[in-house]
């Protein structure tokens, strides 16, 4: 540790010679000239020093340079970047609004610049996903999903049709952190995977980090997926919102000062279900349907100080004549930004959580529930120093009160049956961090530094002791707040890029993470009743290391951006199940687990066309993920499901004119490492599958192609409408959603392999409006 | 438990089943090995009892059973009572003099090709079916209530004292018939400890003056364990968890089972 913050001592200082002239500091937020929204990651340059900075996520920025006369640029992708002069001879708060873009789509191939900022940066396996793009891309019944189409990324793997979740670089869906305002999202998934719980409409900035993870996140091993909601209109009200066929939106926001204050409120629904009564009367007693709701309200109390309130809640809700399934999140944020003397910027946010699902069976006599679910209560403070032009340092901590609720069965009164409830458990996780941003010259810039860790399950519980058949050999009772067991880590991260010319760069990273939840699952794909688990004195805590190098090449001025990247990832103590484990309400399910260690490493490349009439990107990943159990196949490594060796995506969208538009998308993957029998033999009269080992075989592999139509309706001030008109598996392949066995009726006593495809070909349309 | 899980899937699937496609597949299996499958079980009834012994083929064969011949089989109980058994036919093998107890652990030792195969399970005693009474089936569920659909209750007390298994077998006129999700039905009495159970077991298809009969086996931990597994293994590793071999009391890696089961019987007729 103390290794580390000498060298961060060191590298801050070398940096920060004193030079004898005065300093001021140049500050203020960047926002969008129409709705007042704060600009993320916006760029301040300043000519005369060659140097400048970046808006933060809240959309401020702080430069404390000497005194002089400069001329200031002020930019942002998409925006009419903005210069104006500067006389500095005392610190300066300078807000800037800047406009969108208004021109034609033919001046927009002539005069639209482009930047660099993927070579600058020291950015390296982050993927940053615009709305608008988003917007465009084929997508199933005409929703948009973020997930879906982050998957198109290399390193971002789908977690398969009707499964839900996603893979970064060979991690497990558990192994994302996936954020809303900050808050952890624990399943991101509707509908079985099919959309995910984040609602477009209601989002500005989705980043996705799958390695150079910034050392303020903690707690997953394979990537941090950073959504931040939009604050809401400051200028004017504004409505918008679509019908589709399966679902529809509606999205109302506006200023509640004008520019102090605005809040957005975005809903959505879907009634497949109705649609499926109309087709079926067999199924009109049956409900299956997810709604959620985000809402946020933002006040600024001066010019230093900020509050945010945010929240989200969704539930999804599958039901029939004597039985209901509902589950959900639900998340909740206050933050607070302060700005001390225009270059510490203060954030602190407390944070809620919670993911929960119940069943409830009406059966008559038989009346039963069962319940199960997570919490969280966060605190999070967070500062950034805006040291110099050279270093912007950040700092912080942040502390989390988990409880777990594994599962309790309750049953009516008279029913004749006993309640099972497993015990909550209760854990700590803690962070602490520094971190700096440094340019060195011109050329080279680092962003270097620490997290250290911790967690602590607490009472009251209890700790079994298992032999080596599960037997429990041993028990120790804990009472409310007394320390079970603790953990912790070092977590350094260093990122180092070099600009070699305005056109390429070459990066490199190393990041260490642990993760002290674990998801377990009842099955190969994510489901609402999968349990989330603490680490405890039987369960470690995963650790995994990263490395990683990129060559990032631009061309055409910016107009083609490509990339490879290579990374090899290492993981210890990854989880798994001994066979035929049953993790429903399960008091000692932790005796049906096995620990192993996982290694990953691949290779992606980008080739992405930026902008221009026709825009789009190919993205292609070969990689190998591995894992290793001494417990299972004879502790040989066998391949992960989610090993896919290869995974192709290619994009692309073209606007015919400035009413249409087409785009399509085609995706490509290996199929998942699946286990089947190699033989088979008989018992009490049944064929019994005989298996010799576990992910031995493969799914046949995944392609499908997807198509759509944007028109554009009358574009008025007032009033703006567009038509959406997709094609979900354009050419109607047949994919395998499973594979299964079943005896052969025209040669009784042999087997047969059946295939179970969920889609075929699905056309939807959407009518989008905004006024 | 996982049942409900099961209905809820089926439900799920059966949304999606209106846009969905099944087909059977050419796909190419590995082959294995074969590898011994010893079955064998210990009845409250009188014996003789019966173990076989066989091997796996591969899994698209359409050969039968291959029986292995001239296994060394011994099963001796907890007093050292034991019994040598003779084989009666193709790989069966039957005991000679052996009568159960109830709260006995039997032992069986299957020598095959001077490979020693063991396993150990208790005979528990027997639990006696209070009543069974029938009512129609007028459950709701994707499909409604089916014509010839009825429910079946065994009722029973659980004794207190420990964790009991059981295993239910219903016969329609004299013909078993399988479990409702799973091909065995199943029950731990972990939400039932002490309680009076009122089994609801399901048959389909069944008319007026139909004969049903239902067997309630008290099994052995064991015997459940792989039976639940079993019905794993034989709902043929869909989407669900990762497939596996079922947990067997054998050693030595042999695949199948050595259980013991308590039987009480009873039987209705439907009546109009």
């Amino acid at each position: 540790m103390s290794k580390y913050s000498i060298l961060i001592l060191f590298l801050t200082l070398s940096t920060t010679v004193v030079v004898g002239q005065e300093k001021f500091t140049l500050s203020g937020h960047i926002s969008d000239a129409s709705s007042g929204e704060e600009l993320i990651g916006a760029t301040i340059y300043i000519k005369e020093l060659a140097s400048g900075g970046v808006t933060n996520v809240y959309g401020f920025y702080s430069l404390t340079i000497p005194e002089g006369d400069y001329l200031i640029r002020y930019s942002y992708v998409g925006y009419e970047s903005k210069t104006i002069s500067v006389a500095l001879r005392k610190d300066i708060i300078q807000n800037m609004e800047l406009a969108v873009q208004e021109s034609t789509l033919d001046e927009v191939i002539v005069k639209a610049e482009a930047d660099n900022e993927n070579i600058r940066s020291t950015d390296m396996g982050v993927v940053k996903m615009d709305i608008k793009e988003i917007t465009k891309i084929p997508v199933l019944f005409g929703e948009q999903d973020i997930i879906k189409t982050l998957t198109l990324m290399p390193g971002v793997s789908s977690g398969g049709e009707g499964k839900g979740g996603f893979y970064v670089r060979g991690g497990n869906t558990d192994q994302n952190l996936i954020l809303l305002d900050e808050a952890p999202v624990y399943n991101a998934n509707h509908l079985m995977g099919f959309f995910s719980v984040f609602n477009s409409d209601a989002l500005k900035d989705i980043k996705l980090y799958k390695s150079g993870i910034p050392a303020q996140f903690g707690g997953r091993l394979s990537s941090v997926l950073d959504v931040h909601m939009k604050d809401g209109n400051l200028k004017k009200y504004s409505v918008s919102g679509g019908l589709g066929l399966i679902s529809s939106r509606l999205t109302v926001e506006g200023p509640i000062v004008k520019d102090q204050g605005s809040f957005i409120v975005s809903g959505r629904r879907t009634y497949a279900d109705l649609l499926l009564g109309l087709m079926d009367p067999d199924y009109r007693d049956m409900s299956l349907y997810f709604y959620d709701l985000n809402a946020k309200a933002n006040y600024k109390l001066g010019d230093k100080d900020r509050l945010f309130i945010s929240g989200y809640f969704g539930q999804d809700r599958l039901g029939a004549e004597n039985f209901g399934f509902n589950w959900g999140n639900a998340t909740g944020t206050i933050r607070w930004n302060h700005i001390f003397h225009n270059r510490l910027f203060s954030n602190t946010s407390f944070i809620y959580s919670s993911y929960q699902y119940e069943i409830k069976v009406n059966r008559g006599n038989t009346d039963f529930s069962i319940k199960s679910g997570i919490e969280d209560y966060h605190l999070k403070q967070d500062y950034t120093f805006f040291a110099n032009t050279s270093n912007t340092i950040k700092f912080g901590f942040d502390a989390i009160y988990h409880t777990f609720k594994p599962g309790a069965f309750v049953a009516a009164d008279g029913s004749g049956l006993n309640d099972l409830v497993v015990d909550n458990k209760y854990a700590f996780e803690s962070g602490i961090y520094v971190a700096n941003e440094q340019k060195i010259g011109s050329r080279i810039l680092l962003d270097y530094g620490i997290r250290l860790s911790m967690f602590n399950e607490v009472g009251p519980g209890t700790v079994y002791a298992y032999d080596s058949d599960g037997d429990i050999i041993g028990q120790e009772e804990y009472g409310s707040l007394d320390h079970m067991t603790t953990y912790w880590e070092p977590e350094p991260r260093i990122a180092f890029s070099y600009i070699l010319n305005e056109a390429s760069s070459l990066k490199a990273s190393f990041q260490r993470n642990a993760q002290y939840i674990h998801l377990l699952s009842a099955s190969t794909s994510d489901n609402p009743t999968d349990v989330w688990m603490p680490s405890s004195s039987l369960i470690k805590p995963g650790k995994a290391n990263q490395y990683s190098v990129g060559y990032f090449r631009n061309f055409f001025e910016n107009m083609v951006e490509t990339s490879v990247e290579v990374y090899y990832k290492d993981m210890a103590d990854i989880v798994d199940y001994k066979d035929g484990a049953d993790v429903l309400l399960n008091e000692h399910v932790e005796s049906d687990l096995v620990f192993g260690k996982g290694r990953s490493y691949g290779i992606e490349m980008l080739f992405k066309k930026r902008l221009g009439r026709f825009t789009g990107w190919v993205g292609y990943t070969i990689s190998r993920t591995e894992h290793q159990f001494d417990l299972i196949n004879n502790g040989d490594w066998l391949p992960a499901r989610q090993d896919r060796t290869h995974d192709i995506s290619l994009v692309g969208m073209y606007d015919i004119n400035k009413k249409l538009s087409v785009s399509a998308t085609w995706v490509y993957y290996t199929g998942d490492a699946v286990t089947m029998p190699s033989g088979r033999y008989m018992v009490d009269g049944n064929i019994v599958p005989y298996y010799t080992e576990r992910n031995g075989y493969r799914m046949p592999d995944y392609h499908r192609l997807d198509l759509s139509l944007t028109l554009l309706g009358k574009q008025t001030k007032k009033f703006q409408s567009s038509w959406n008109f997709s094609i979900y598996n354009a050419y109607a392949r047949e994919n395998a959603y499973s594979i299964s066995f079943q005896e052969s009726e025209t040669v009784p006593g042999t087997m047969e392999a059946v295939q179970f495809s969920l889609f075929s070909i699905i056309p939807s349309v959407t009518w989008n409006f905004k006024f | 438990m996982k049942r409900t899980f099961k209905y809820i899937t089926l439900i799920f699937f059966g949304c999606l089943a209106l846009m969905s496609c099944e087909k059977v597949i050419d796909l190419d299996l590995k082959t294995s090995e074969p590898r011994i499958v010893i079955e064998g079980n210990i009845l409250s009834e009188n014996g003789p009892y019966y173990v076989s012994v066989s091997s796996s083929g591969d899994y698209y064969t359409s050969e039968g059973i291959e029986p292995l011949n001239g296994a060394h089989i011994v099963i001796t109980d907890d007093l050292e009572h034991s019994d040598t058994l003779i084989e009666v036919s193709n790989g069966i093998y039957q005991t000679q003099s052996l009568q159960s107890e109830y709260n006995r652990t039997y032992k069986l030792k299957v020598n095959y090709n001077n490979t020693i195969y063991e396993a150990s399970e208790k005979l528990p005693e027997k639990i006696s079916i209070d009543s069974l009474t029938v009512e129609k089936d007028e459950g709701g569920g994707p499909g409604g209530p089916q014509e010839g659909s009825y429910i079946v209750y065994c009722s029973f007390l659980d004794p207190i004292a420990q964790e009991n298994y059981y295993r239910f077998t219903v016969y329609v006129n004299g013909e078993r018939v399988n479990g409702n999700f799973f091909f065995y039905n199943l029950m731990s009495d972990e939400l039932y400890n002490g309680q009076i159970v009122h089994r609801t077991l399901r048959v389909k298809e069944v008319k007026p003056g139909d004969q049903i009969k239902v067997e309630l086996h008290h099994i052995g931990f064991n015997t459940y364990e792989y039976f639940r597994s079993l019905n794993d293994a034989l709902s043929g590793g869909g989407g669900g968890s990762t497939p596996y071999n079922p947990i067997s009391n054998l050693n030595n890696n042999a695949l199948g089972y050595f259980g013991a089961y308590a039987i009480d019987t009873d039987s209705l007729v439907i009546n109009n």
